[in-house]
């Protein structure tokens, strides 16, 4: 049992890495082929997942609701009522569509659809108040973010070019040399990170993945 | 034997290897680099502090990071566990409870067996309920939707937002925020940095991310990797200035053994 | 009522201003939108193009018009379009486009012209295990094996496709230009959320990526550049507004905060949430 838990899937792991970097650097059919094979079989488990995601939904929500848990037990009730609802309309769509398609698309496109929006609508007035309360001018950094920010916001909207032809410019010559400049560190070290993460998890140094922390 | 092009960046990445494992030996037989004081890590416990006065829950947030360990975004996950293993044995000794907030089904039995540890470790394995871990669904907006329910819901004193965020990052700060929650944050996910900046009382901003990660966890092979990173990283620089110089002196041989 | 609801309502009125009554705010057209349009309209006829939809419905208000715009241009293009992607609701993104865009199909035809894959759950593996092989699904949306479809017989790797375009509002461009464009070389475009352009930024100055449409004003753009006006152009002005809004929020909060500090009437910050 121990063998299995901890160096059995380590094993697996190690060795699907170095298949997958020779599927990349090295050219021989094998590499190409079992590199192939090994990324279709992950679309596989990816789909079982989504699975997986729909017993837990109802493994979380179910004794939510048989033991009346409060502030969260009708929520609960709801989301499996709707679950069940959408998988009917989404079989009915399939294989009756005539029936059901109109029923699907109204809940789909006009409930679902509009309730994304909204969240995402959210995003429009918490970004008006983080900005306005973060965007001081208390020092010279926050000064220099500040006048970055509003040189960017004026070039992103057509008005910019209106009130002074040269905000678009300055502000593309912002977004392609300081904003492409700083990105670039971050994408190296984060990059970075997930090579030596992964050059760990080849010599068994790192469990995390595996549920360890 | 090797495709085109692809030689040149293969050597990096044997070089990288070699770097990072010597860094992780000499980790092992008690050599350790210093990692510097980080404000926003010393800031979770403030966070915890305030939540055990206030009587109200704590919420960690490890982003949608969609895919969570099948993506990229995996060392992001990796550390945003080892920040919720510190911040899990915070509540414990503090006695305020913790909750979750998971994106990504896989991250689910993960995460239960973080918090249990932390539990256990600090002695009060009992107060661990599973309910400490809530997948809210594999759909950004959905998650987004069942965060900011909760906390306009449980009304968290403190929120700790450490993991791969992807445009919710300002969605679930702000509505942590106005729920009158303390925020501390971190990602080193380029795209969310600023949010975060923004949003937050404290910030960990890109590497920093990993190196508190490495600093909380104690763990050797984390700390050699941050030491291994940054040995690259100061190669690169001088690859960079060093190309850049040749390179405007009309001498390409830098480039061109990178496209070998 | 508190500052950040003073805000909300500001907000929400310069946005109803031009829904009611539009102001025709000139839109020029940006140099990535223009590459993204060049870049397509050169491509042989014939070629293949892929069309990834990594986004839901959800983003449907900022992206909505970009996608209807660079469909539409698709199928005007004498060009053979694969459809897939990484969202589930694909399926569902697709059919909207089509009816909420009035996108005329032409003498397209399905199956030779055109191709809904489907969706392929997984993330960048799935997107590698598509370049790697077209047929992945073995079956089109609709369930026609994909060895019966004319326009699959040729299309067997992203080798075989000359541009990959990506739906997209995190930064799927990079699983592209990883799986697609290092090893297959086929070219990236994408059309991309405003919060994302920053970051593809850096992969379109260095020419990784050849164009970006970039989110509400990109559609806005490409839409002009396709002559069909739609939503986008509309939606134009209320990004100026509230943009202007934002702007003026900012200059008066700042004008407060130097009144405060140089008049000695500044109170200490709180450094807790609210």
């Amino acid at each position: 049992m121990a063998f299995e838990r901890n160096i059995g899937p380590k094993i697996v792991l190690s060795i699907t890495i170095i298949l997958m970097v020779t599927n990349y650097y090295l050219s021989p059919q094998l590499f190409q082929d079992i590199g192939k094979y090994i990324k279709e079989f992950v679309v596989v488990i990816a789909a079982v997942m989504l699975g997986l995601g729909f017993i837990n939904a109802l493994l979380r929500d179910i004794p939510r609701i048989t033991k009346k848990e409060p502030g969260q037990w009708y929520f609960s009730l709801l989301t499996i009522i709707f679950i069940f609802v959408m998988l009917f309309l989404c079989a009915g769509n399939k294989y009756m569509p005539g029936t059901f398609s109109g029923m699907y698309s109204f809940l789909y496109q006009e409930v679902y659809r509009v309730l994304g929006n909204a969240i995402g609508a959210f995003a429009a007035f918490f970004v008006f108040t983080a900005t306005f309360r973060a965007m001081r001018l208390k020092t010279l950094e926050a000064g220099a973010y500040t006048i970055s920010h509003i040189l960017a916001v004026l070039g992103n909207a057509p008005i910019g070019a209106v009130i002074w032809p040269g905000i678009p410019i300055i502000a593309d010559w912002i977004n392609e040399v300081v904003v492409s400049a700083g990105l670039r560190g971050f994408i190296i070290t984060s990059s970075l990170g997930g090579v030596i993460l992964v050059f760990r998890y080849v010599i068994g140094k790192s469990e995390t993945v595996l549920g360890s922390a | 034997m090797f495709y085109s092009g692809r030689i040149g960046s293969f050597g990096i990445l044997v070089l990288i290897c070699i770097i990072v494992y010597i860094r992780l030996r000499q980790v092992v037989v008690g050599k350790s680099p210093t990692i510097r004081r980080l404000p926003a890590l010393e800031s979770v416990e403030e966070a915890v502090g305030r939540a055990a006065e206030m009587g109200r829950p704590v919420f960690f947030n490890a982003g949608y990071a969609a895919g969570g360990l099948t993506t990229i975004e995996a060392p992001i996950i990796g550390a945003a566990m080892s920040l919720l293993h510190y911040t899990a044995r915070l509540t414990a000794r503090y006695g305020t409870g913790i909750t979750i907030f998971l994106g990504p089904i896989n991250m689910v039995p993960v995460s239960m067996d973080v918090i249990k540890a932390a539990y256990t470790i600090e002695g009060v394995e009992s107060d661990y309920r599973e309910t400490m871990v809530r997948w809210l669904s594999d759909s950004q907006f959905v998650y987004t939707s069942g965060f900011m329910g909760a906390c306009q819901r449980e009304k968290p004193a403190s929120h700790v937002m450490m993991g791969g965020f992807w445009y919710e990052s300002i969605l679930l700060g702000e509505a942590g925020r106005n729920a009158g929650a303390f925020t501390v944050g971190g990602t080193p996910r380029q795209g969310q940095v600023h949010f975060m900046v923004a949003i937050c009382d404290y910030v960990l901003i890109g590497d920093e991310y990993y190196a508190a990660a490495a600093s909380v966890s104690r763990d050797p092979e984390e700390i050699g990797s941050i030491w291994g990173a940054d040995d690259i990283k100061i190669l690169i620089l001088g690859l960079l200035i060093v190309g850049s110089i040749l390179q405007v002196l009309g001498i390409d041989w830098i480039t061109q053994l990178l496209k070998l | 009522m508190e500052q950040r609801h003073i805000i909300y309502l500001l907000l929400a009125i310069m946005i109803a201003i031009p829904y009611i009554q539009p102001i025709g705010i000139p839109v020029e057209t940006s140099k990535m939108t223009r590459d993204f349009y060049n870049k397509l309209k050169s491509l042989p006829e014939g070629s293949a193009v892929v069309l990834m939809v990594d986004v839901g419905l959800g983003s449907w208000v900022e992206l909505g018009p970009a996608t209807v715009a660079v469909v539409q241009h698709l199928l005007d293009l004498p060009i053979k379009l694969l459809v897939s992607g990484g969202s589930a609701e694909l399926p569902v993104v697709w059919e909207y486009t089509l009816e909420q865009g009035n996108i005329k199909l032409g003498d397209n035809k399905y199956g030779e012209d055109y191709v809904v894959l489907g969706f392929i759950t997984g993330g960048e593996p799935a997107a590698a295990a598509l370049a790697d092989n077209l047929h992945l699904t073995k079956e089109d949306q609709y369930g026609t094996p994909l060895e019966e479809i004319p326009m699959m017989k040729d299309l067997r790797t992203a080798a075989d496709v000359k541009v990959v375009l990506s739906i997209m509002a995190g930064t799927q461009e990079e699983w592209y230009l990883r799986q697609w464009r290092a090893p297959y070389g086929t070219d990236v475009g994408i059309i991309v959320s405003a919060v994302t352009t920053a970051l593809a930024m850096t992969y379109y100055v260095s020419g990784q990526i050849f164009g970006m449409v970039n989110s509400l004003r990109g559609g806005a753009e490409y839409e002009l550049l396709i002559s069909k006006p739609g939503k986008g152009v509309v939606g134009t002005d209320m990004l100026s507004l509230s943009h202007l809004l934002l702007v003026g929020l900012l200059i008066i909060g700042n004008i407060q905060l130097l009144y405060e500090k140089f008049s000695g009437t500044r109170k200490p910050e709180e450094k807790t949430g609210g």
